[in-house]
């Protein structure tokens, strides 16, 4: 009879005994813990020092934009998803570990209104998640060799994969109260994803967009309009589980409230008034967001009334076939083969990549680039310009044209490369293209840029075309190999253009060097087109690279016939430069020059 | 001093393994197992890199359960008893050390077993090995750590820390790189590097399995009870 009066009285008091208002109190509550949680911080800091590093060391110099917005999504998804993941885990589980649960029956907020706050008090970080995001971007889109345009479909999978995982946290810690199963969750997430992106698995490495965050990676960045990504169904699908997995959370409580009222109404004592005083008040609003009706006061009802039973269990269900709906339809359209624009375009891409370039003209040398990539045409002439540098005048003002190419289908699946006779026929399939666009001879360049590598096999084909430019106008025809292969003289001098070019050719020239076996390969292991210098040739050309420039470009310029003639040999070369050359390997190392 | 130790330490065994908090480990582990074992039953031809890498993830795993291994819900009691607390801790680290070193050879087992084209053999498991002891030593660590307050739960620490610490192992830039494929020439001074946080891994434990009440305040406390004592003796004399 006590509790009964007592009850009566909380409920004069409490206005309207709507808990949504301690809800959300609760929610903010919990929200600005999420935000100052040892985990939260720690992850932001490993997101933070990863981008850091980025800037640091000079590797944001060109980005790619429509490549940006998506390659970071794995990590993101790591270290940001799983810190909300484990924190909003920790949070849902903090009564059960501190054994203060039976505590929570006394206060007006219901088990799944209590879900629903740790469910809202994801949003602030996902808020947080975005703004780091587009700061990013924003940071990447004002740096003067910024290519291409981001697509805000990939950079809202950003917070949304957050607030997915920050829902599984909630969704785990009802059906577990085990501290482990997130981590666990956690560990599986990137293994799956990895795996997915096998592409020797049946359906190739199309698989990973069921996961939250695809690894299907295209070979090298590509123009807008050759992309394929289905992101905005992927954005769809993911907030389909988003609503699917909270609702799934708050039908866990509602289905745990509902039962532990049921055995405590049957253990209660006869006569004895309602244990709580909010019993059976229902559930919340399913969907994070959006406006219910007001809800029935409960305070001091023993037993749930039927029909907010009824309501709480209808808005559940309507919320879950929907979020399963959308994940099920848009999961499904992530499948659809690639529009019919996309794949005319990658074909004209591949066939006329004029068709979708414009072309810019420097001096004597004309710059072809997709669009969206203009921006690079200065950081590219700066190389070609190093490269001129070292040839004899006449030579530098012939006429030069570069040309940008992208591969949409990797090359390389398994390790395999190219036989001989297909490199043959898709160089001379490129050669055929150029010569069609007005630009015979371009030289190609590919999608990615700014650092060593890129730099050096773009030089070190600019110097392959010059040094065979230079022997076809001594003995009249193009003396060159499919393989793009130079020995003896023309090798070492083709090697010295490309590594002299810039300081960043140097580096990665470097580079090349100490990763290679047999010889050093310029240009990107997608393109048929390519230079090698086998490894003596290279030996002398870094021993070149350490004498002063200048003075190696004028002995270069006084016998340029010689450097350039296809017979000339490495010794000569070594002598003409003042530099020792190495002896010639045992036969069965030695590289075999067509 | 140190028999009668050991001797305890002995006679703890049995019991401190049926205290332990085995199904946070076990769930570890035995994801661990599903991690190696799914690929290695599937005809999938892996290369050694994918298994290298396969064998790190069930390492991370077994190390986020060997974390909670030490948890202790009775931690405030157990505080006081006459038993040193590194005594407790080796008593129970005798015991995870053969169970984790089981489940472990376990999983090299199926791994080996399981990989296609003969690569099995040329898998470097010594090196792998090398890592999974690192992690769990420095779950271990972290755990000790955190329960020198009178905590109960370690893993709640343990966890966290050693996720923390894979994603930065697998951030680190190429010249402070952790975890290296197997093919290339960084896997020995990746090693070394592997050796030194084990060794400050064990170190660390060691060290933090030393009781946290400070002696001194003990010394303080007896000593001026003692002079307590002789002062009251002199009084009652007087």
């Amino acid at each position: 009879m006590t509790t009964m009066l007592t009850a009566d009285r909380v409920r004069a008091e409490t206005p309207a005994g709507d808990p949504r208002r301690a809800m959300l109190a609760l929610a903010r509550f919990e929200a600005v813990r999420l935000l100052r949680h040892p985990v939260t911080i720690a992850g932001l800091l490993l997101f933070g020092a990863a981008e850091a590093y980025g800037w640091v060391s000079g590797a944001n110099g060109y980005p790619v934009l429509q490549e940006e917005d998506w390659s970071k999504q794995f990590l993101a998804m790591l270290v940001l998803g799983g810190a909300a993941l484990i924190a909003v885990n920790l949070a849902a589980l903090r009564s059960s570990r501190q054994a203060t649960d039976a505590l929570f029956d006394t206060l007006v907020l219901p088990d799944p209104w209590r879900t629903g706050g740790f469910l809202l008090s994801v949003l602030p970080f996902g808020g947080v998640v975005a703004v780091l995001v587009t700061v990013r971007i924003g940071a990447l889109a004002a740096v003067p060799g910024a290519a291409g345009r981001p697509n805000l479909f990939e950079l809202a999978l950003y917070p949304a994969s957050v607030l997915l995982l920050g829902a599984a946290g909630v969704l785990l810690a009802q059906l577990s109260r085990a501290v482990i199963v997130a981590p666990l969750l956690l560990l599986v997430l990137p293994v799956l994803t990895l795996a997915a992106a096998l592409r020797t698995l049946p359906g190739g490495s199309r698989t990973g967009w069921l996961l939250p965050v695809s690894f299907d990676e295209p070979p090298m960045p590509m123009p807008v309009v050759l992309m394929a990504r289905p992101a905005g169904w992927h954005l769809a699908y993911v907030a389909g589980l988003i609503v699917l997995v909270a609702t799934a959370a708050l039908a866990v409580a509602r289905a745990g409230e509902r039962r532990r009222l049921a055995s405590t109404a049957g253990n209660r004592p006869a006569g004895a008034g309602p244990v709580r005083p909010a019993a059976g008040a229902g559930e919340p609003r399913p969907s994070a967001v959006g406006a219910g009706e007001p809800r029935p006061s409960a305070v001091g009802a023993g037993e749930p009334r039927p029909s907010a039973v009824g309501a709480g269990r209808r808005r559940l269900l309507v919320a879950g076939a929907t979020g399963l709906t959308i994940a099920v339809l848009a999961g499904t359209a992530q499948f659809l083969p690639m529009s019919d624009e996309v794949r005319a375009a990658r074909a004209t891409a591949a066939e006329h990549p004029a068709r979708l370039q414009t072309c810019r003209q420097i001096d004597q040398v004309a710059y072809c680039a997709f669009g969206g990539f203009g921006s690079w045409i200065e950081g590219w002439d700066t190389v070609v310009r190093g490269v001129l540098r070292g040839v004899p005048d006449d030579q530098a003002r012939q006429p030069l044209a570069v040309r940008q190419r992208v591969s949409t289908e990797t090359r390389l699946v398994d390790g395999r490369s190219w036989s001989a006779e297909e490199q043959a026929a898709d160089v001379a399939a490129w050669r055929k293209v150029d010569a069609g666009a007005g630009t015979p001879n371009a030289v190609t360049v590919g999608t990615r840029w700014g650092d060593p590598l890129s730099e050096v096999a773009f030089a070190g084909l600019v110097a392959y075309e010059v040094v065979v430019r230079g022997g076809a106008q001594a003995d009249g025809r193009r003396a060159e190999a499919a393989s793009g292969q130079l020995c003896g003289a023309r090798g070492v001098l083709a090697a010295w253009l490309a590594g002299q070019a810039t300081p960043r050719a140097t580096e990665g020239l470097h580079e090349a060097d100490a990763t290679s076996s047999g010889g050093v390969t310029f240009g990107d292991p997608e393109f048929p087109v390519a230079m090698s210098v086998p490894d003596r040739e290279m030996a002398v050309a870094l021993a070149m690279l350490k004498r002063p420039a200048g003075e190696v470009a004028g002995v270069i310029r006084q016998s340029w016939a010689e450097w350039v003639a296809k017979g000339t040999p490495t010794e000569r070369a070594g002598e003409l430069a003042g530099v020792p050359v190495p002896p010639q390997p045992p036969a069965e190392e030695r590289t075999v020059c067509e | 001093m140190r028999m009668t130790r050991l001797r305890v330490a002995l006679l703890l065994l049995s019991p401190a393994a049926r205290a332990m908090p085995w199904a946070a480990f076990l769930a570890g582990a035995g994801l661990g197992l599903a991690i190696v074992a799914v690929p290695a039953a599937l005809p999938v031809a892996l290369a050694d890199k994918d298994l290298v890498g396969l064998l790190r993830a069930a390492a991370v795993c077994g190390a986020v359960g060997i974390g909670f291994l030490l948890d202790d819900p009775a931690a405030r009691s157990t505080a006081t008893v006459p038993t040193p607390r590194p005594v407790r801790y080796a008593s129970r680290v005798a015991v995870i050390l053969p169970a984790v070193a089981a489940w472990w050879a376990l999983i090299l087992w199926i791994t080996v077993a399981g990989a296609e084209d003969g690569i099995g053999a040329t898998l470097p498991l010594g090196g792998v090995t090398t890592e999974f002891a690192t992690l769990g030593g420095i779950a271990l660590a972290a755990a000790v750590i955190r329960l020198r307050g009178g905590r109960e739960s370690g893993g709640i620490v343990a966890f966290p820390v050693l996720l923390a610490l894979t994603v930065t192992a697998v951030l680190l830039p190429p010249g402070l790189a952790l975890f290296v494929p197997p093919a290339g020439g960084q896997w020995a001074a990746a090693h070394d590097r592997w050796s030194v946080l084990l060794a400050i891994a064990v170190a660390g434990s060691a060290w933090a399995t030393r009781e946290p009440i400070r002696r001194r305040h003990l010394r303080l406390r007896s000593t001026t009870e003692a002079d307590d004592h002789r002062r009251a003796a002199a009084a009652g004399n007087r």
